[in-house]
């Protein structure tokens, strides 16, 4: 597509520009790097705080408790409907003697109350968790409902307020979550698309004298594309920078948190420097009238 | 080589034939047919917004015709292709009132970036500019940077430039128009120059005093039209005052050698 010396001039060119635009290029590249820190910071927040949601939900379980003086049959034969029920991931069988040193480990020192009783009074009970996709509060009512038809079963609990309440806080943050993440993402487009067209415009002068004397559009092109890509990849670099360093700081006080691995990394880079590119060729658009 | 423009060669370089440009409603030029013929000389004169500057942008192709056909040394308006423009632009030389000079290059890099866009080599480029600059006044401001350099200075640079590619027409597009009335005249003069080593020159100009001394052609336009064509062999009907020895600018024609730039 080009000769020897063109693909020479052009390289020189991409460089020599970010000299003698400095001020402009060291300035956008930094703003770039601001917006993209606001894109990657709230990504971040919201993986983290997801996590956290999740480990919640994790914990929540279904326990029916068992009439006493039910068979080892009996029970096995719940236990296998159960895990035949639709959702249901694991359940686990907790007996009266199991119960009971749960419990003496819940007290602890006080233990030695429990000395007192001259037979267990805890039932025996099977704890049934549902899968990611199921867990949701009617799902849990239903599945409740049934086994509380079900033989053998006395009494069953799940902490249904407790439920609703994780539930609709998770909405709720999602929600707002979908928000805040548009509006940053409308704003980190809005600044870098403006900054590109910043750049451009600050050579509009020389794009025209270009195609005044005759140069082809990817020979005008090509600079910008090779410098934004540039300013992009330095700019999602610097805002990876940071945002680990801001990582490194908030993991010293509320522990270890999710950040992003080798890949997404590399991934984000790529992206904004391909983003950043593509912004520029169609800020040029204008100019060369295409 | 004959120092009379009448013997070189008759056919056109830049035709126009009945040519109209409409900008919505608005007529910028009606019915246009001119003929510049290789190594011709054209003034166009007129008031502004008479269409001049919208006649030489159909020449360098940056507009194209509502109706009619414009033609320069084989490129055809109706049959313009958009990735061939660079290729007429190459051709056609363009200086323009405003210089229109990369003000954060230096002389040298100014004359010298159309020979970078086409990829020529260093050393072409090298020597090409460094001449042009000597044939134009200007290497010892080689290393100067626009804003250094006086208006006169600042269009022989541009002229410099356009002439680095051994054009087949230069445009001049109000020329003089940031210039006082002795550089304008330095100006024309290094025009004709130019023109008698071979290169048409189409200049348009609002300033029909400053041409009319010459022997040159003058196409008048006025609202569009052509309102009348003044042969350059009519100048012996102007008036009488007119300083009819260009001698001075014929001693000294403005060569460049059409050579094969590209590596």
């Amino acid at each position: 597509m080009f000769t020897d010396s063109q693909i020479r001039y052009l390289a020189r060119e991409s460089l020599r520009s970010f000299k003698r635009l400095r001020g402009i290029s060291v300035v956008s590249t930094l703003i770039m790097g601001v917006a993209l820190l606001m894109l990657a910071l709230f990504t971040l927040v919201t993986v983290n705080l997801r996590a956290v949601a999740h480990t919640f939900q994790k914990e929540i379980e279904i326990v029916a408790f068992l009439e006493d003086g039910r068979t080892v049959e009996e029970i096995q034969d719940l236990r296998q409907r159960l895990l035949e029920y639709h959702g249901v991931e694991s359940v686990s069988y907790v007996s009266k003697g199991d119960a009971l040193s749960e419990f003496r480990a819940q007290l602890g020192s006080d233990s030695d109350l429990l000395d007192v009783l001259d037979e267990n009074p805890l039932p025996a009970s099977l704890r049934v968790r549902l899968s990611d996709e199921t867990r949701t509060s009617e799902r849990l009512d239903l599945l409740s409902a049934w086994l509380h038809e079900m033989p053998g079963v006395e009494e069953v609990r799940y902490g249904d307020q407790w439920v609703r309440r994780l539930e609709r806080y998770v909405h709720v943050f999602l929600l707002l979550d979908l928000l805040v993440g548009a509006i940053v993402f409308a704003s980190a487009l809005f600044v870098i698309s403006n900054t590109v067209r910043l750049t451009v415009m600050a050579r509009e002068r020389s794009i025209e004298i270009m195609r005044l004397v005759g140069a082809t559009d990817w020979f005008i092109r090509t600079p910008f594309l090779i410098e934004g890509a540039i300013q992009g990849g330095v700019a999602a670099g610097l805002a990876m920078t940071v945002l680990w360093g801001v990582h490194h700081y908030a993991t010293r006080f509320v522990g270890p948190l999710i950040f992003y691995d080798t890949v997404q990394i590399a991934g984000f880079v790529a992206l904004c420097a391909i983003v950043s590119g593509l912004g520029s060729l169609t800020s040029l658009r204008r100019f060369l009238r295409i | 080589m004959s120092t009379q423009p009448s013997t070189q060669e008759r056919h056109p370089i830049v035709s126009l034939y009945h040519v109209s440009k409409r900008y919505g409603r608005r007529t910028a030029l009606h019915d246009i047919t001119l003929h510049v013929e290789h190594g011709g000389f054209v003034f166009v004169v007129g008031p502004s917004g008479a269409g001049k500057s919208t006649l030489l942008r159909l020449v360098y192709m940056e507009e194209f015709p509502s109706e009619g056909q414009v033609t320069v040394s084989g490129f055809v308006s109706t049959r313009m292709r958009r990735n061939r423009i660079p290729h007429l632009r190459r051709k056609v030389g363009l200086i323009f009132q405003d210089f229109k000079l990369l003000e954060d290059r230096n002389v040298f890099e100014n004359v010298a970036f159309p020979l970078y866009v086409i990829g020529a080599n260093r050393g072409y480029i090298r020597r090409t500019v460094l001449d042009l600059l000597g044939r134009v006044g200007l290497y010892q401001k080689r290393n100067a940077h626009p804003r250094e350099l006086s208006g006169g200075e600042q269009q022989r640079v541009a002229i410099a430039r356009a002439l680095v590619n051994s054009p087949y027409v230069l445009l001049a597009d109000e020329p003089t128009g940031n210039l006082d009335p002795v550089v304008a005249r330095e100006i024309l003069k290094l025009l004709f120059r130019i023109n008698v080593a071979g290169t048409a020159v189409i200049m348009a100009t609002h300033d029909h005093e400053l041409v009319r001394r010459y022997r040159q052609r003058i196409v008048h336009v006025e609202q569009g039209e052509i309102v009348q064509d003044e042969e350059a062999f009519d100048l012996w009907s102007r008036e009488a005052s007119a300083p009819a020895d260009p001698s001075e600018w014929r001693e000294e024609p403005l060569v460049v050698e059409p050579r094969e730039a590209a590596e």
